[in-house]
């Protein structure tokens, strides 16, 4: 038997139990630190950048679109999603630490929109697990904002990031 | 553009070996650059036909103009004269034309996909007509349906 792999989940056994008092902290702290990373493929991506700009300024929820992948928590998919970016979209995730969240923006990412009979789509609820969907084509920049704010909500009631990185 | 100074003509070729001297003919007329390079699928004619624009930058007098060349092709293995080494700007939408409709591009420097996934779409060509997506196979079907007065 392999006793440093026995070893190793017997410490994170422990680590595990030791952290469970502190899931609602960690809830609450990654509740305000929603970090999604820039992945803009389609036209939704001018309204992401305009709900993070100065008018509804989603930053002042604790969400920073960031650039470096292993760095952020989460994923907005902003629009349409073909097959060959759907491979780039799996390793994006991939990519990411636990605790992680999927946002799919307009309706291009929840049922294929205005390309719904194309060659090309992928359904991005097929390949990933989506938390959060903001219907429109494209959706307002204020819906992005309360997406981010449904997202902090369902973190805290449901327990979503305490789940994830003391369980997955 | 100014629709008058539009002036149209078109050219029809039957057997596509002869493309090669018609776009040298043409290029030495000043037609310097392929505007558009796309394919029409007839499979009840068994036919494909290469649809290739041509027109000028440097030429002002054929300058509003743009050249259409047809040519015909065999549905089944739709091959022609690769247009690069005249006309260099053919080069990616030969590749379009060759994902999208396996059209073969003869002594093409580099005859590979350019927008789809090779490895989904290798041997399908997505806007041939006799390929279906599963989506409308549905919605034609409950069209149907819905006609023939629902399912009971
Ligand atoms: S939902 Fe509309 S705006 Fe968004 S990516 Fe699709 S087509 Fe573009």
């Amino acid at each position: 038997m392999d006793i440093a792999g026995v070893a190793e989940r017997s410490i994170k056994k422990i680590l595990k139990t030791l952290m469970k008092p502190f899931s609602p902290m960690i809830d609450w702290a990654t509740k305000y630190s929603i970090w999604p990373v820039h992945f803009t493929t389609s036209c939704c991506g001018c309204e992401f950048a305009a709900s993070y700009g100065p008018r509804l300024d989603t930053e002042r929820l604790g969400s920073l679109p960031f650039t470096h992948v292993r760095n952020t928590n989460a994923i907005i998919i902003e629009g349409t999603i073909t097959k060959k970016m759907a491979k780039a979209l799996k390793v994006v995730y991939e990519q990411m630490p636990a605790p992680k969240f999927v946002v799919a923006m307009g309706a291009c990412a929840i049922d294929g929109g205005i390309f719904h009979n194309s060659y090309n789509i992928v359904k991005p609820r097929d390949i990933l697990p989506i938390e959060v969907y903001i219907p429109g084509c494209p959706p307002r920049p204020e819906a992005v904002t309360n997406a981010v704010r449904t997202l902090q909500k369902r973190m805290q009631t449901l327990r979503l990031a305490s789940k994830q990185a003391l369980e997955g | 553009m100014s629709g008058d100074s539009q002036v149209k003509a078109e050219f029809f070729i039957e057997n596509p070996a002869e493309l090669p001297s018609v776009a040298q003919t043409l290029k030495e007329k000043g037609y310097d650059h392929v505007i558009s390079l796309s394919a029409v699928d007839y499979p009840k004619s068994n036919e494909i036909h290469l649809v290739i624009h041509v027109s000028s930058y440097t030429k002002k007098d054929i300058e509003p103009k743009i050249f259409e060349i047809r040519v015909k092709l065999n549905r089944d293995n739709p091959r022609v004269p690769s247009l690069v080494k005249i006309w260099p700007s053919a080069e990616f939408q030969e590749r379009e034309a060759y994902e999208m409709f396996g059209i073969v591009f003869e002594n093409h420097p580099d005859l590979r996909n350019i927008l789809l996934d090779p490895e989904e779409f290798s041997g399908v060509h997505p806007l041939r007509k006799d390929y279906i997506v599963q989506v409308e196979d549905i919605m034609l079907k409950l069209k149907e349906e819905v006609k023939n007065g629902g399912n009971k």
